[in-house]
């Protein structure tokens, strides 16, 4: 059974200028102890997808239509004292940027011991704070001890990052969202992140989805890739036929336009940008900026064509090519 | 330089001339820090720039990579003097233009131009593109009237953005479009060394695609020289010529591109290089032991020996007491490290 599985999500914001419809029928399931790429570019919808999962939406954000079934729950259907106990424990989350998310005013790791008090109503405070320990341990903070009784700003960008995973991972979640966690770090120290969120995959199994936009980053971490555009998934692939052979022209032009470290290839841009959410195009909402485009691109949206169980690409081109859904 | 070095060195260069435009010399750029007492006369200082020297030759692209806090942005604010140098010569055109008086170095100043990192900063939200980029050229006198509205379309042009949007607000612009609007108001006075600082970096990869293309294309018909300063590594190797690796305030190694990536010395260079996931899935390099911490130690630091001696794999005790100097173990590669990756480079050049 899917650990997660997300059909058809529609997730709009209500704003002052008008509707902005952010996810226009996402759909994918994570199975337990995978790890799940969802890559794109800014605004093609990837962190309103984690967002909408855990109902951090706020009050303009709202959920038109769809289902998220997290270990058989229907997760749209639940309050929010419901889902306050969901989150944190059964489904946390990384953010990018670890300086803005922790509270600067309190000790990083009574932030830790906050979300085990919160959700392990067994524990004393002093068992809280031994397990916080524990945890800082766990994400390879050296002098824990020491550390615990540190704030934010007194950490470097790499030990806050740790603090954020600690905190996500106080109480052993089944599903642990990441949303770009090493964008804002340096390379030497992304390795170490990225090196710790494999050994924690592969320790707990816990199930990852990593949001990001570094391919390289993918690359390096992830079991199976759906790639966004404009609110939509438009491929799903395992990692590796990804990279080998991407079906969708978005999916070639994003591998096409990233500078490899080991190639020397001259980088293809895509051209254009990404449609802003509220006036996007009519038919594929990729087509103003794809060199396949085709007439009936232009008016129709495409539909999306399955491969197996695993590989779905939403495009015109491999329309007649297999039985579409 | 050996005969053939020089040849291929041409060769891959093309128009690149072995002309050094620019040449840093002992550059220095500390800031001073309290120090936390209130009369205390010894002032502290954050060696920002410690003693950094490279040369750009005419046409050629000299990437500075390193991490943040190392000291590769302060260098090139030194360079174009947003930040006054404490110590050092920069020789532009054979002056130098760190101890010039103001007004002298305001000619200069109109033949180094600057592209920024952040495109929605770096733009005046309350001026028309028009007046953005046409702004350059009237500080200079260099055209007026028409001849400015003809040469600003043109530059639009240049850039790809359509002149039919000149009269628009930075605002009403994408992130890429906003760095296009940057670079041409950098080339509108027809500058030849351009310092780009961190051009793509806040870029989505298909517009930081575009962005590099358009980098590179303006260099081949324009005749730029560009210093090309970010942290992405890829992205420097994809369009630099030479490459200097910046570590807290110095550069440790400097080589041609190719040379700096299949023959690296530094074992600092090395850990940087290695630590970029590929982009092939099969090729996968980042393990479950790196997960241990190991942070760069900020700000004034007194070591004596070399600065990366803490973080190094392979570092001796003499590591911890002489700093070495950066010294030129192949032709056009240089490295500052007692006990350089490859060996046999050492012995034969001793």
């Amino acid at each position: 059974m899917n650990l997660l599985e997300v059909k058809n999500l529609h997730t709009h914001f209500h704003t002052d200028r008008g509707l902005v419809p952010a996810l226009n029928g996402v759909s994918f399931s994570i199975k337990k102890g995978e790890v799940l790429g969802i890559v794109g570019e800014s605004g093609c919808g990837k962190s309103v997808t984690s967002l909408s999962i855990l109902q951090l939406l706020g009050n303009k954000g709202k959920i038109e239509k769809g289902s998220i079934q997290f270990k058989g729950q229907e997760l749209t259907t639940f309050t929010k004292k419901q889902m306050r106990k969901v989150r944190g424990d059964e489904i946390s989350m990384i953010f990018q940027e670890p300086l803005t998310s922790l509270n600067p005013l309190i000790r990083v790791g009574k932030q830790i011991a906050e979300t085990i008090l919160l959700h392990r109503e067994n524990y004393s405070k002093n068992q809280a704070k031994e397990h916080a320990i524990k945890m800082m341990k766990m994400v390879g903070i050296p002098q824990a001890e020491e550390k615990y009784s540190q704030y934010p700003h007194q950490l470097s960008g790499g030990m806050r990052q740790r603090i954020m995973i600690a905190i996500a991972l106080a109480c052993n979640p089944d599903l642990l969202i990441a949303d770009e966690p090493t964008t804002a770090l340096d390379v030497t120290i992304q390795e170490q992140i990225l090196g710790l969120m494999k050994k924690i995959a592969h320790e707990t199994g816990t199930s990852i989805i990593f949001i990001t936009h570094d391919l390289g980053v993918v690359a390096e971490m992830v079991d199976r890739v759906i790639v966004m555009y404009s609110g939509q998934v438009v491929e799903e692939n395992d990692v590796v036929s990804f990279f080998e052979a991407p079906k969708h022209p978005y999916s070639q032009g994003l591998i096409n336009s990233t500078p490899a470290i080991d190639q020397g290839q001259k980088l293809e841009a895509i051209r254009g940008n990404v449609p802003a959410p509220a006036n996007k195009p009519n038919g594929c909402p990729f087509h103003p900026r794809c060199p396949m485009a085709s007439d009936i691109c232009k008016t129709t949206v495409p539909k999306n064509t399955y491969f197996g169980k695993q590989e779905m690409v939403n495009c015109w081109l491999y329309d007649k090519e297999a039985k579409t859904s | 330089m050996s005969k053939i070095v020089e040849e291929t060195a041409k060769e891959a260069f093309g128009k690149v001339t072995d002309e050094p435009i620019l040449e840093v010399k002992n550059l220095k750029t500390y800031f001073p820090i309290s120090s936390g007492k209130w009369f205390n006369k010894e002032t502290k200082y954050l060696k920002a720039v410690d003693e950094v020297s490279f040369y750009v030759n005419q046409g050629e692209t000299l990437g500075i990579v390193g991490e943040s806090g190392c000291g590769k942005s302060t260098t090139g604010n030194s360079i174009i003097r947003l930040v006054e140098p404490t110590a050092g010569e920069v020789w532009f055109k054979g002056e130098n233009i760190a101890t010039m008086k103001s007004r002298e170095f305001k000619p200069f100043k109109k033949n180094i131009q600057m592209i920024f990192q952040d495109p929605f900063s770096s733009l005046n939200p309350r001026m028309h593109v028009f007046d953005i980029i046409a702004e350059p050229l009237r500080t200079n006198k260099m055209y007026q009237g028409k001849d400015l509205e003809q040469r600003v379309y043109e530059l639009m042009d240049t850039v790809g953005l359509d002149p039919d949007l000149a009269n628009r607000f930075p605002h009403q612009f994408s992130g890429g479009q906003r760095q296009r609007i940057g670079i041409a108001r950098a080339i509108a006075v027809k500058p030849e060394l351009i310092i780009c600082d961190e051009p793509v970096s806040a870029l989505d990869v298909s517009i930081q695609a575009q962005i590099l293309n358009l980098l590179n294309r303006l260099q081949r018909d324009l005749g730029l020289t560009y210093i090309f300063i970010a942290h992405g590594i890829p992205a420097v190797k994809y369009v630099s010529d030479r490459i200097a690796v910046m570590y807290m305030g110095e550069i440790v190694e400097m080589a041609d591109k190719d040379a700096l990536f299949k023959a690296t010395l530094h074992p600092y260079t090395r850990k940087l290089i290695s630590a970029v996931p590929s982009t092939d899935p099969k090729k996968r390099t980042i393990g479950e032991e790196q997960a241990i911490a190991d942070e760069l130690n900020q700000g004034e630091s007194d070591v004596v020996g070399c600065k990366f001696a803490d973080r190094c794999p392979l570092a001796r005790a003499h590591c911890r007491e002489v700093r070495p100097d950066l010294r030129q173990l192949r032709s056009g590669h240089f490295v500052k490290c007692h006990y350089p990756l490859e060996q046999e480079a050492l012995e034969e050049n001793v």
